[in-house]
């Protein structure tokens, strides 16, 4: 049977790489005695496969794996020995089973939804927040410079990411802090990270925010047919 | 705590943020205010060194599972970290409840290597605590330190409040406890350490004495200070590991470590007596579990780290007297959940490849043999007890199961050695090459690859070679020159240490209390990570040398005589100086001993478990 698992990646877990994931849910199935199916051959490991890598640094409440088991358990009974097990940072939120045809998660679920705060460098300045937003939203170029392995050397190369942001908005402003909801391209077509989105809006805009006191969550994942 | 906001940060600037998160698998969550001792455990090196360190996971647990004490841990930051930590003004913390070190009672620190020793001044200065023991008054933690390099404290003495000798299982809980009972009166910290230097064995001040020396650099005596403070500091050792603490559970890191599974320890101690082996002498004796402790110690960490791998570690686990039912108990028990078994180390002999092949799992494609000397006449100086015809027998025995890519571990510098000698490392890894290839050919099977590997030989305290002069960074370069130059076949891969690091290694590792100085003018000239190649400064260090007026030659090169005072003559490691003495001679003379599960050579341990074991 195969299983298609949502979880959360919270807290300064956030800060888990993608292969210390892999190995994380490995271990837990040993301890959880999920019967999960290994691969043929000389170094044999567990059939289970993630999403796209989530940027290290952003939380998320809507992460995916697929495994294979070599039996049929419930879906209750799998999430509940999993999270028993789990760290309460990490926690399967719902599961269903899926078949051999189901498209991988990293080919489906393309397009990404964030909530990110940051701090404003300049609170006192009045601004239209929204204004500026929309602002920005109306060019038809934002060019971010993205470093690229091309061979063995790494070059810099300039991707226009205006086709790749669907949404942008003020999801608030207090304290000193400002909140955006954004959903963005996050696969082979286009990938914009939380960061990028960030330096675009104080490059162009009369926003200025401090980078460094980024925090960003993942709050939702579309697949290709996601239409605003 | 330190402010999480700019942890946050920090830690989105940095390579690997989860090496300081904490939050592992088995981590303790205990409120640090309610605890009556607070011990903050510190490693000075890298999280992932720290984590494959088999005395971390004991010590965690053994505190953690007192209720009064509680044990959290810090490892050094990497240069891009402690960057950060400066600019952003986040003192050293703890990984558990990111406390300031410097708010706890007591911080630990482990010495297992003596390249650390900047890290550990960088750690004390990145937790804000004075670096100098005399600076600390009682607002600050006291400063301890134990572990193998320990056994020489010296040249640490200007900076460690408190050294524990030998095994800690013991010793540290009997310290917590008398932290407590100061903690509750009035605390005095010299009066704290007056009674762990006079009730605990094991403890050593270094302020309770003060060394004289002679016109020529030598000691002239060490005078105790204070009254009923020991002459003499006994290691601790625990006598039966059967009865030892062990943990039933281990942190588990999210990040990649060196060990990335169960360390079963088998025994302590090593019966082979191998002349250049530190651990091999202030070990001994060798104590064993026994079978049925070991597997249920491996059920129980099995069930709660969710490892693959339990490896087997001791000294030289081949030695095992039950391996062969203790391997297969493990196999059988954990078939189910595909738990594997490893051996890190291999005695040159068919019985651990044969083990070995029914063990691994995975299919290693390359063995590591460890000759250690190029001749016969070498290896007995050094008491190598193994000779050519097993390490022939070895490797044809590992090509015969498939294994096509053999490493093999030489040292240069060690006492007599002549070129001839080194011509031998030459002509066996040459040997282990034709073996190879004069093999009819359906059986040459892989691609057959070599590493020939050359270390310089540090002479170490409480070995035979004790006194032995390193050769100097020339002499060694002179003998790597020699090496490349009879090195020439594209399947042998010729690779050797840094002479240069061995010779700090030296200096430090046979200093006395003057050494202080030159770790102290090292670290303010920015040395850190020193056993990192990538960070090592050699530059720096002799610029540290001469800035502190020490003579390099009289640590590092100098051969001393048999009734000089060693700075380390103060501790009762084992065996006797005289045993050393004897052996040494034994050594120069090119004879051996005998192995002491065949025979007891009489190196002189008070009540030895091992008589009446093994003869």
């Amino acid at each position: 049977m195969k299983i298609r698992a949502k979880y959360t990646k919270l807290g300064y877990l956030k800060y888990l790489s993608h292969l210390d994931l892999v190995r994380l849910f490995n271990r837990s199935f040993i301890r959880a005695d999920i019967p999960v199916r290994y691969s043929e051959g000389f170094n044999p490991h567990p059939k289970l496969s993630l999403g796209n890598p989530l940027p290290l640094g952003i939380e998320s409440v809507c992460e995916y794996f697929d495994v294979e088991l070599t039996e049929n358990i419930e879906l209750n009974e799998f999430n509940n020995r999993l999270n028993e097990v789990l760290p309460k940072w990490i926690k399967i939120i719902e599961s269903k089973e899926i078949d051999e045809l189901t498209p991988s998660i990293s080919s489906t679920m393309c397009i990404t939804e964030y909530e990110i705060s940051a701090d404003l460098t300049n609170p006192e300045e009045e601004i239209d927040y929204s204004c500026e937003i929309n602002r920005l939203l109306d060019f038809s170029n934002i060019d971010i410079e993205k470093k690229k392995k091309k061979g063995k050397n790494k070059v810099t190369i300039k991707v226009n990411i205006r086709p790749f942001i669907l949404k942008l908005s003020i999801n608030g402003v207090y304290d000193g802090s400002i909140k955006f909801k954004s959903i963005v391209l996050t696969g082979e077509k286009g990938n914009v990270k939380p960061s990028e989105l960030l330096e675009v809006i104080n490059k162009n805009t009369k926003i200025k925010l401090d980078l460094d006191s980024m925090n960003a969550r993942k709050i939702a994942s579309y697949t290709n047919e996601f239409e605003e | 705590m330190i402010n999480i906001k700019n942890l946050d940060k920090a830690l989105k600037k940095v390579e690997k943020p989860a090496r300081y998160i904490g939050l592992e698998e088995n981590s303790h969550n205990k409120d640090i205010n309610h605890a009556k001792v607070k011990f903050a455990f510190a490693f000075p090196d890298v999280y992932e060194v720290g984590m494959s360190h088999l005395g971390l996971h004991i010590l965690y647990n053994l505190i953690n599972d007192q209720q009064d004490f509680v044990c959290e841990r810090t490892f050094a930051p990497w240069f891009d970290m402690e960057y950060q930590m400066r600019d952003k003004n986040i003192e050293l913390y703890t990984l558990e409840s990111k406390e300031e070190v410097r708010n706890f009672d007591i911080v630990g620190f482990t010495l297992q290597y003596e390249l650390s020793y900047t890290n550990l001044l960088n750690m004390l200065d990145l937790a804000k605590i004075p670096i100098l023991s005399k600076d600390r008054d009682e607002t600050f933690p006291i400063v301890i330190a134990g572990g193998p390099c320990a056994f020489n404290p010296e040249p640490l003495a200007d900076f460690i409040d408190l050294f524990l000798i030998g095994e800690g299982e013991e010793a540290t809980l009997e310290l917590l406890e008398l932290y407590k009972k100061h903690k509750e009166g009035d605390f005095n910290k010299k009066e704290f350490l007056y009674d762990a230097a006079t009730k605990i064995e094991g403890i050593y001040v270094p302020s309770f004495y003060e060394i004289f020396y002679n016109k020529d650099n030598t000691i002239s005596k060490r005078v105790v200070l204070e009254s009923k403070v020991p002459e003499i500091i006994k290691k601790r050792r625990v006598r039966d590991l059967d009865k030892m603490y062990c943990p039933e559970r281990m942190l588990v890191p999210y990040i990649e470590t060196v060990h990335d599974r169960i360390s079963l320890e088998l025994f302590r101690g090593c019966t082979h007596g191998c002349r250049f082996c530190e651990a091999g002498f202030i070990y001994r004796p060798i104590r064993e579990k026994s079978v049925d402790t070991l597997l249920c110690q491996a059920e129980k960490l099995v069930d709660s780290t969710g490892y693959d791998t339990i490896s087997l570690s001791s000294l030289s686990s081949c030695d095992y007297t039950q391996l062969d039912l203790l391997i297969h108990s493990l196999l059988d028990k954990f078939e189910d959940k595909k738990v594997g078994v490893s051996l890190p180390s291999l005695r040159l002999d068919s019985i651990s490849i044969d083990i070995l092949k029914e063990i691994e799992r995975v299919r290693k494609t390359s063995l590591t043999f460890a000759p250690e000397a190029g001749s016969q006449r070498l290896r007995d100086v050094i008491n190598k007890g193994v000779n050519e015809s097993d390490l022939e027998m070895a490797v044809s025995y590992a090509f015969k199961e498939g294994y096509s890519k053999i490493k093999l571990y030489f040292m240069m510098g060690l006492p007599t050695e002549t070129e001839d000698d080194l011509i031998g490392i030459r002509d066996l890894s040459y040997k282990v090459k034709d073996m190879f290839f004069n093999r009819p050919k359906e059986e040459k099977v892989g691609n057959f690859q070599l590493t020939t590997s050359v270390s310089c030989f540090v002479p170490k305290p409480f070995t035979p070679f004790q006194w032995h002069g390193q050769d100097s960074i020339e002499k060694f370069y002179d003998k790597i020159d020699l090496l490349k130059k009879t090195f020439k076949d594209p399947k042998i891969k010729f690779n050797y240490h840094d002479p240069r690091v061995s010779y700090m290694e030296a200096i430090i590792s046979r200093g006395d209390r003057r050494i202080s100085n030159l770790l102290l003018k090292a670290w303010e000239y920015g040395c850190k990570f020193d056993g990192w190649s990538s960070a090592f400064n050699f530059d720096i260090w002799q610029k540290a040398i001469n800035d502190s007026g020490i003579d390099p030659h009289f640590y590092a090169n100098r051969t001393r005589d048999f009734d000089e005072i060693l700075p380390w003559d103060f501790i009762n490691a084992g065996p006797t100086k005289k045993t050393l003495i004897r052996e040494y001679n034994k050594a120069l003379d090119g004879n051996i001993t005998p192995d002491c599960r065949e025979v007891c050579n009489g190196c002189g341990i008070d009540n030895c478990e091992m008589r009446g074991v093994f003869n």
